[in-house]
């Protein structure tokens, strides 16, 4: 799930069990089409280009007293609601916290294709599931 | 530097003058010596417990300071919202290897997929970052800088490679297939864009080789705010090495005074045996063993009673202590103060090892240049409340103002605080009136002075009694210059300026002096200000009338006073004395912008006929009426202007009236070439129907009674039109009301009866409509009413309301034909017969028989 989407940086949700061809597989789109490559590449910014939020809430901002603390104040315009969400899935062990530039590195092409960011956004967020990754 | 905590005697020349100076400076040796070694055994045979010691030093001193911050309310914890990188600027100053490492590690993750692919496509180069593995981990300061260097450059040399391509189409064209070039100019943009997003952590990496930050704002934007959550959330809980300060409490010192008074604070102005540079000796180990560094914060620069002398050896000590490696350096200051009293920091020695951040907070209170999300500003509100202990009952429409003010914020908090004023009252607050608030700020503030000694109530109130004797006198409310107010207590003064948020000092162009500036006083917030002039110009003998006509028209601090002096106007003490203002041309409009901010309980009759009176006069007053009335349902809190007031202005209306001011206002507008295809119908009241749709779920008006005050103003909009729909009720108004009547039977058949002859037609039609479809779940009309809709029935002409009542008639005559008597009944068996024959004719003619017409038509019903 992408939870943060904005010009600076993006926070994302992903299963612990997703590789870049299961990504790919579940996406249904034809193998090397200029589709597939723009998937590949969204996968390889949200998982390559990215440091893991938990890791950084630990070695840098041990200010604070946990994880759900960390998000409320420095990611204030989360809602408290959706900051319980990122927290149960995290601690169901199924998901991983992911921080980085989506919308800085990758091809904005791709973005301008998808009307409305949220519709792209909908789409990704169908394929990072963790249910889809179990097997 | 020979600083230590002794006077020094001055020089003389006569004899006895010398020998005793040289008396006193043996005796300082002696005893410095004699400090100097228990020191040094202590620090040699007990080290661990040594820096123990001095971390605990440096711990109390903050934690004092943060506790005169609270005490006095500059400081509210857990209001700070990190909504731009000010804080996270500063965490790097201060621990820049830890945040080094934070940022190489980012950075070093990051993969170029995507322009890559496109170069590869485009038959280019390909580009990544490849971070030599020796700069993937810094251990210490020292670490940090070379590394930062070496990364810095091998940055700019990155940059510098990627290919230069804006303005260089043709050129480039030519060396490109037809199809590599369009994939080039689709994605022409790319390559800046990596090459800014390099820019980004460029920029964090020259922080961590930053020394200082200078943080300049205007006044009132929270820099204090900032740098004791920074010290509470931050340095604390992070155990870094800190002392925090304000400017004032460096006045009237020079260049080693600065240095002395550092100390002092931390030795809690006992200890006097170790020299500045001893201390720095101590702190540099203790940064060592800690492998950090140690802040030095000066919030408010601009307090300093004796600015252009503190900036001059403010100067001199950060451009001596920033040769240590080891020290950090955060001041604030007020951006116009910084601009003109501390030119010298503008273009200083230690320029590259210093960032300003001029007017940071820009984005505080906004996200993304937006106005904060509600859930923030709840947030805002709940900690404010939370902090103060606010425990009453605050209504939506009062955080709303609350949380666009943030002086008034401060004062309500105050006043409604139990942290702050043992005696808050304790009322449900349901409106802002201000002249109440401001009133029980000043008493209260009055009565705290009481138990700050030196001071006494009769200071407090002679000292505003000057201020504003001399604004009334000068006819000068703003930039009151020092020098006037030469019989207040001085200490007082100074001490509201720096305790509270009445004043506030500004440095103003001096006219007399081109190369100086002057200092002067303002109030904090205006709308105050008005409130104690108002407040004054009542309470002397002042000839008020000839005040006001006095001024000159353009003065815009008169109409703020004219506000304060209408909300007193209301007050019976001063109805006749101020009865006056209603002669003024501008009366009408005086009168409308703020009756509604009025104390309910000082509303007359003659405020509501007035209200009623510029209903009609302007449509833009009765527009602004309605948009406060109708949200006025709390009738039990506002007893007397309420939304039964506009209950009785629209009863009043005519047809034509109706339609020019509610019809004009709340009907549903048709607009095809919107940019939402599907939202082409337009009109607030749509969004208000789908909130009463959700209390209607939710909530239960008989637990909350005053709800039903909503749902009635509905029954008077349905006269309005929906455009879309050639002109009828909105739909939506009318399934809602449906839903209302269905649930809530009682009340809502009261509201039938209440408004069953109202005059306006195209309601009156619409309620009848309701009584229908009331009645077809319960007949519970009585004899008495049926006989008096019988009789204006009969009287009325054919169309749409004859036929409602008829229909509502002959259901309740079907159901108890024994409310009416024989002449009536003869009436209704004849509407039946002729109906009877109506139907027969309609059906004969489909088909020929009469049991199977009525077959048919029962089937068309179903």
């Amino acid at each position: 799930m992408i939870i943060m989407n904005d010009r600076e940086e993006h926070i994302v949700l992903l299963p612990c069990n997703i590789t870049e061809d299961k990504f790919l597989e579940k996406a249904e789109v034809i193998k090397n089409s200029y589709f597939y490559r723009q998937l590949k590449s969204i996968y390889n910014v949200l998982t390559k280009s990215t440091v893991d939020l938990e890791d950084e809430y630990k070695k840098y901002y041990s200010e604070y007293e946990n994880f759900y603390e960390f998000l409320y104040h420095k990611y204030p315009h989360l809602e408290e609601k959706l900051i319980k969400i990122i927290v149960n899935n995290l601690e169901s062990g199924k998901y991983k916290i992911f921080r980085g530039h989506m919308h800085r590195l990758i091809n904005y092409r791709l973005m301008q294709l998808m009307e409305y960011p949220e519709e792209f956004e909908e789409m990704i967020n169908k394929l990072l599931k963790a249910e889809l990754y179990e097997n | 530097m020979s600083s230590k905590y002794k006077n020094e005697v001055k020089n003389t020349d006569n004899r006895n003058g010398v020998i005793q100076q040289n008396i006193n400076i043996n005796i300082n040796k002696f005893r410095i010596s004699i400090g100097g070694v228990k020191r040094f055994i202590y620090k040699k045979v007990q080290s661990k417990k040594y820096y123990v010691n001095l971390e605990n030093l440096l711990n109390r001193q903050l934690v004092t300071k943060l506790e005169q911050f609270k005490s006095n309310h500059k400081y509210i914890p857990e209001v700070f919202l990190e909504l731009n990188d000010v804080k996270e600027n500063l965490r790097y100053l201060v621990q820049p290897v830890l945040f080094y490492n934070k940022n190489i590690n980012e950075i070093d993750k990051v993969t170029f997929e995507s322009l890559n692919e496109t170069l590869d496509t485009l038959g280019l180069e390909t580009y990544e970052l490849k971070i030599d593995k020796n700069l993937l981990n810094a251990k210490t300061l020292q670490d940090v800088s070379l590394n930062t260097n070496l990364i810095l450059n091998y940055f700019s040399k990155f940059k510098k490679d990627l290919p230069i391509v804006r303005g260089k189409r043709e050129e480039i064209e030519k060396s490109l297939s037809e199809e590599q070039y369009k994939l080039f100019v689709v994605n022409e943009t790319i390559y800046d864009r990596y090459k800014w997003f390099l820019d980004d952590f460029q920029k964090d990496f020259e922080l961590l080789n930053k020394s200082l930050i200078l943080l300049t704002e205007k006044a009132g934007q929270g820099k204090t705010n900032l740098i004791c959550d920074f010290v509470d959330n931050v340095i604390l809980k992070k155990d870094l090495p800190c002392v925090m300060f304000t400017g004032n409490e460096f006045n009237n010192l020079n260049q080693e005074q600065i240095e002395e008074m550092i100390l002092r604070n931390i030795y809690n102005f006992d200890n006097q045996d170790i020299t500045f540079e001893e201390f720095l000796i101590d702190m540099e180990t203790l940064c060592s063993k800690k492998n950090t560094t140690f802040t030095i914060i000066i919030d408010g620069l601009n307090e300093n009673s004796d600015i252009e002398n503190f900036s001059k050896k403010l100067y001199s000590f950060t451009e001596k202590i920033l040769n240590k490696p080891f020290i950090r350096l955060i001041y604030t200051c007020r951006s116009e103060y910084f601009n003109q009293r501390f030119k010298i920091f503008n273009n200083p020695t230690f320029d590259k090892k210093m960032l300003t951040l001029d007017n940071y907070m820009d984005m505080y209170h906004r996200y993304n240049k937006k106005e904060l999300p509600e859930y923030l500003e709840k947030r805002l509100i709940d900690s404010y409340f939370k902090y103060f202990q606010v425990k009453n009952s605050v209504f939506y429409n009062v955080q709303k103002v609350l949380v666009n003010d943030f002086l008034l914020l401060r004062i309500f908090c105050e006043v409604y605080g139990q942290k702050t004023n043992p005696n808050a009252p304790t009322v449900q607050i349901y409106d802002i009136y201000k002249d109440k608030l401001f009133k029980y700020y000043f008493d209260f503030k009055q009565e705290q002075i009481n138990n700050i000694s030196p001071y006494s109530v009769s200071d407090f109130k002679k000292l505003f009694n000057e201020i504003l004797k001399f604004m009334v006198e000068k006819n000068q409310y703003i930039n009151i210059p020092f020098e006037e107010l030469e019989s207040i207590n001085k200490d007082l003064l100074n001490h509201i300026v720096d305790a509270d948020i009445f004043f506030r000092k500004d440095l103003i162009y001096d006219e007399l002096n081109v190369f100086a500036n002057k200092e002067v006083l303002n109030f904090t917030f205006d709308e105050f200000r008005d409130f104690l002039v108002a407040n004054y110009l009542v309470s002397n003998k002042i000839d008020i009338k000839n005040f006001l006509e006095a001024q000159t028209s353009n003065n815009t601090v008169i109409e703020g006073i004219e506000k304060y002096l209408f909300f007193k106007s209301r007050q019976n003490l001063y109805r006749d004395k101020l009865s006056f203002l209603e002669g003024y041309v501008n009366f009408n409009s005086l009168f409308i912008q703020n009756i509604f901010s009025v104390d309910d309980n000082d509303i007359d009759i003659s405020d509501i006929e007035k209200i009623k009176e510029l209903f009609h006069l302007d449509f833009d007053y009765a527009k602004y009426i309605i948009e406060i009335l109708m949200y006025r349902h709390h009738t039990k809190e506002y007893k007397n202007l309420n939304i039964f007031t506009l209950f009785e202005i629209i009863i009043s209306l005519t047809d034509e009236e109706y339609d020019k001011i509610i019809n004009k206002n709340f009907k549903i507008k048709h607009d095809p070439y919107g940019y939402h295809p599907f939202e082409s119908r337009k009109g607030k009241i749509l969004s208000m129907m789908k909130q009463l749709e959700d209390i209607l779920e939710k909530r239960d008006c008989n637990q909350e009674y005053q709800l039903h005050n909503i749902f009635e103003f509905m029954f008077l909009l349905l006269g309005i039109e929906d455009e879309e729909e050639y002109g009828s009720v909105p739909y939506e108004l009318v399934e809602l009301l449906e839903k209302y009547i269905d649930k809530y039977k009682e009340y809502s058949k009261k509201i039938l009866l209440k408004y069953h002859d109202i005059k306006i037609e195209k309601v009156r039609i619409e309620i009848w409509k309701l009584f229908n479809f009331h009645i077809e779940n319960e007949i519970d009309f009585d004899k008495e009413f049926c006989q008096k809709i019988f009789n204006e029935y009969i009287e009325l002409d054919e169309g749409l309301l004859k036929n409602q009542q008829e229909y509502f008639l002959r259901t309740i005559y079907s159901n108890k034909s024994d409310f009416f008597n024989k002449e009536q009944i003869d009436h209704f068996e004849l509407l039946i017969k002729k109906d009877e024959e109506h139907r027969v004719s309609i059906f004969k003619y489909i088909d020929g028989t009469y049991k199977d017409i009525e077959s048919l038509y029962e089937d068309i019903e179903i």
